[in-house]
């Protein structure tokens, strides 16, 4: 798998597109599941449109074996179901479906963060600018931060008691961070790699590497790669005032970042 | 329109600066939207009950009055010549398409009514998206007991999130 430096130098210099396909899952065609999960507007569903190919709506990505990401070499598909961020009763019974059911097959989960710049829905603005002293983006990053590390926490305890309570072969292998919408932060990629990395000192850090160092033994993987699915401006507009954050990607870089992500993705599931 | 004769008044309207720092949210609030919002969603479901209850009376209504003139007209028939088991089978058949008419028509207002419960349930999830919005901030700063933490965010988790309800009701999936 790529290095976090090779993953950037990838998406900088635009190096391949993703080559994804679309089709009929046929019985014969193993199905791995795999579980996208992470804090409210990261970019989840996004994530699942471009992998599945699918423009459906966010509740179509939440149901399970409705979009398929075709592997490329093996003859098997992930079948990918998305956790919405919010807490909420569709978040807790998909909680519960995948990792408090121990028979339930978790292959492995993507948690796609966002380094802060979550899209706030435009019925939560006026509430989220409520709560932010002072008004500003690094105030408004943080409070996103918080509720990001809350989802990864969660994430991780619901990683352990899966593997403390279902048989080998249901338990989930891997763990990608995707450090998403880094066309916001490209200047501080590697800083975005400090905070999620699970040796680093970060709150985010230390709950990962906590978890890396449970379930390591049993060859549980964790990685860490940038991504963009799309160049789009961050925008906060609230009566208190507005806030933005250019894009500084192409389309190109987007689509490079996917490519690498889809290569990291057929490395680190192994099966 | 009668209007003062008197001079110039001296009143205009007040100056109203915008809040910049508007007061913190605290536990106490969450606390008090939490049970506003649970309330409006239990007297949703009352009302969600009471029409479940409607329909159940208005279909029992109907094979009741369908039976009633099925039976009528098989008596009448063993004692009454054809042409009474005719009326009495005409009387069935305008009774039966009546009330099945009747049934439809109230079924059809039923669904294109739209129902206090879903007006309910829309407030309380508007409130409980505020709350969940800043839920976890204030519990930072009011420093929440892990019990107080866990219990809110299970009282949230009761309800639908905000994106699906505003698209298509309670939302439903698997």
């Amino acid at each position: 798998m790529s290095t976090w430096d090779e993953s950037i130098q990838r998406i900088m210099n635009a190096q391949g597109r993703p080559n994804l396909r679309t089709g009929l899952r046929w019985p014969w065609i193993s199905r791995l599941p795999v579980v996208v999960t992470g804090s409210s507007g990261c970019g989840k569903t996004e994530l699942w449109r471009r992998l599945t190919l699918k423009h459906a709506a966010d509740d179509i990505s939440q149901t399970p074996d409705q979009g398929y990401y075709f592997r490329r070499k093996k003859r098997s598909t992930f079948a990918l179901t998305t956790i919405p961020g919010q807490l909420s009763d569709v978040q807790s019974l998909l909680n519960d479906s995948f990792f408090m059911n121990r028979r339930t097959k978790v292959n492995g989960l993507i948690f796609v963060a966002a380094y802060g710049y979550n899209f706030i829905w435009p019925e939560q603005v006026e509430s989220v600018a409520s709560i932010l002293h002072p008004y500003s983006l690094d105030s408004l990053r943080t409070r996103n931060i918080r509720e990001e590390l809350a989802t990864f926490d969660q994430t991780c305890e619901f990683i352990k008691a899966k593997w403390a309570h279902s048989p080998k072969a249901n338990r989930p292998k891997w763990l990608l961070v995707l450090c998403n919408k880094v066309d916001l932060y490209s200047a501080d990629a590697d800083a975005a790699y400090g905070y999620y990395e699970p040796s680093a000192r970060s709150p985010f850090g230390r709950t990962a590497g906590d978890l890396v160092a449970k379930l390591a033994g049993g060859g549980f993987r964790y990685h860490v790669l940038p991504t963009a699915m799309q160049p789009r401006e961050f925008l906060f507009e609230s009566t208190r005032g507005n806030m933005h954050m250019k894009s500084t990607l192409s389309q190109d870089q987007c689509d490079a970042s996917i490519n690498l992500l889809v290569d990291t993705l057929e490395e680190i599931s192994g099966a | 329109m009668e209007r003062s004769s008197g001079g110039a008044s001296s009143w205009r309207p007040p100056t109203l600066s915008p809040v910049k720092e508007p007061p913190l949210v605290t536990g106490e609030d969450i606390e008090l939207a939490l049970r506003a919002a649970e309330s409006l969603a239990a007297e949703a479901d009352l009302v969600d009950h009471q029409d479940d209850i409607t329909r159940i009376w208005a279909s029992m209504a109907t094979a009741v009055i369908l039976s009633a003139a099925a039976l009528t007209a098989a008596l009448l028939s063993d004692h009454i010549k054809a042409v009474g088991v005719r009326v009495f089978g005409i009387i069935a058949v305008v009774i039966l398409l009546g009330s099945v008419a009747a049934f439809l028509w109230w079924l059809a207002r039923a669904s294109f009514k739209p129902k206090s419960s879903q007006l309910r349930l829309s407030l309380a999830q508007d409130i409980v998206g505020i709350v969940r919005e800043v839920m976890l901030d204030v519990a930072e700063r009011e420093g929440w007991s892990y019990l107080r933490l866990q219990a809110t965010k299970n009282r949230i988790s009761a309800f639908p999130p905000t994106a699906t309800v505003s698209k298509k009701g309670r939302g439903g999936f698997f």
